[in-house]
């Protein structure tokens, strides 16, 4: 084995993942060569400098009972929320409205619960008054008042129109309440 | 079904919780001190939806790490990964790079770990790191084994080029 052939090898052979022939031949060469002994050393020593650079840093202590109480009370997710998912949108430069929005379980319920107290209301509350102002001033339509001479000589009858006077008879109807 | 969650709950704290530490060392230097604990916890909680995945007796730290990629994928990662050559290449190391770390230099590594490209950074950070072999790394970056080979070359010969200047 050259000093190419070795160094080409030497990343699998600080990993440990060469063959056992061809790990052997890389030592062999390592005991005639000063200059690849060298480099095979300093990166030994990169490994265990970037190991003990990245291993200084302890999480915070309170990180693993959050991360458990959390596991615990799953799912209820404590991130990832609406509020959180725009904000994170805003920090990575991505637009608010392709964020990622989850809405709360709860919340979602109570927002269901709404839609569907809305709408029955619309249905029941609101649907029999309006049938109960028509049907009681239902007369009017089916019997509009006939036109009247006007004691001054006036003739209504010209201004007549039955599809007018009715509409205006319920508007009137409407307006007067079913109380009146 | 209480009974099977909480036995599901105890083996999942049993398999996962000893990692924690090296889930949050590894997002701290994929990301920043502020972010890495929740890259940390997102990483748990999608690991506890999909804990049936895991085959019990494999290496639950590996699994983890995997599951970190993603959530960093999905929230942090900057630019899409760079496209890479088909072929796979590993440049043997130069004369040069033998300047290179004579002497301890915390400070300054984690500086030049921090501006090696993502996807190499990943790749040192496993092999050197946390040494998991190149068929796991392969696992974790969801990318072919000759790929991680490549990664873990330049991912060195970066870091030895940013270092080197230090060094004169």
């Amino acid at each position: 084995m050259n000093c190419k052939e070795f160094r080409e090898q030497l990343d699998a052979l600080v990993d440990g993942e060469l063959s056992a022939d061809s790990e052997g031949e890389a030592r062999e060469h390592l005991k005639t060569c000063e200059a690849c002994s060298k480099l095979e050393a300093r990166l030994r020593r990169l490994r265990s400098s970037l190991k003990r650079v990245v291993k200084q840093h302890q999480p915070p202590p309170e990180l693993e009972g959050e991360v458990l109480r959390s596991l615990r009370s799953r799912g209820h997710h404590t991130h990832g929320t609406g509020v959180r998912a725009i904000d994170e949108s805003r920090r990575d430069g991505t637009p608010v409205w392709r964020a990622k929005v989850s809405v709360p379980l709860p919340f979602f319920a109570m927002l269901l619960l709404s839609v569907v107290a809305l709408v029955g209301w619309l249905v029941f509350a609101r649907g029999p008054a309006r049938e109960e102002v028509s049907t009681s001033r239902a007369v009017p339509f089916a019997t509009p008042a006939p036109p009247q001479e006007s004691p001054g000589g006036f003739d209504f009858s010209r201004y007549y129109n039955g599809g007018r006077a009715s509409v205006q008879v319920v508007r009137r109807a409407s307006l007067d309440g079913p109380g009146r | 079904m209480p009974f099977k969650r909480a036995e599901r709950l105890r083996r999942f704290e049993e398999a996962a919780t000893p990692h924690l530490a090296d889930v949050y060392r590894l997002a701290r230097q994929m990301s920043d001190a502020q972010r890495a604990p929740d890259l940390t916890q997102e990483t748990y909680l999608r690991a506890w939806r999909y804990f049936d995945s895991f085959e019990q007796g494999t290496n639950c730290r590996a699994w983890l790490f995997r599951i970190l990629h993603n959530v960093w994928a999905d929230h942090w990662r900057r630019s899409r990964p760079e496209v890479e050559d088909a072929e796979v290449f590993v440049e043997p190391y130069y004369d040069w790079e033998d300047e290179f770390l004579n002497e301890e230099l915390s400070e300054e590594v984690e500086v030049a770990l921090a501006q090696v490209p993502e996807v190499y950074r990943w790749a040192v950070l496993l092999a050197d790191v946390e040494e998991l072999s190149y068929r796991e790394i392969a696992a974790v970056m969801g990318c072919p084994v000759g790929t991680v080979m490549s990664r873990v070359n330049r991912g060195r010969r970066t870091l030895a080029r940013l270092l080197r200047p230090e060094r004169v």
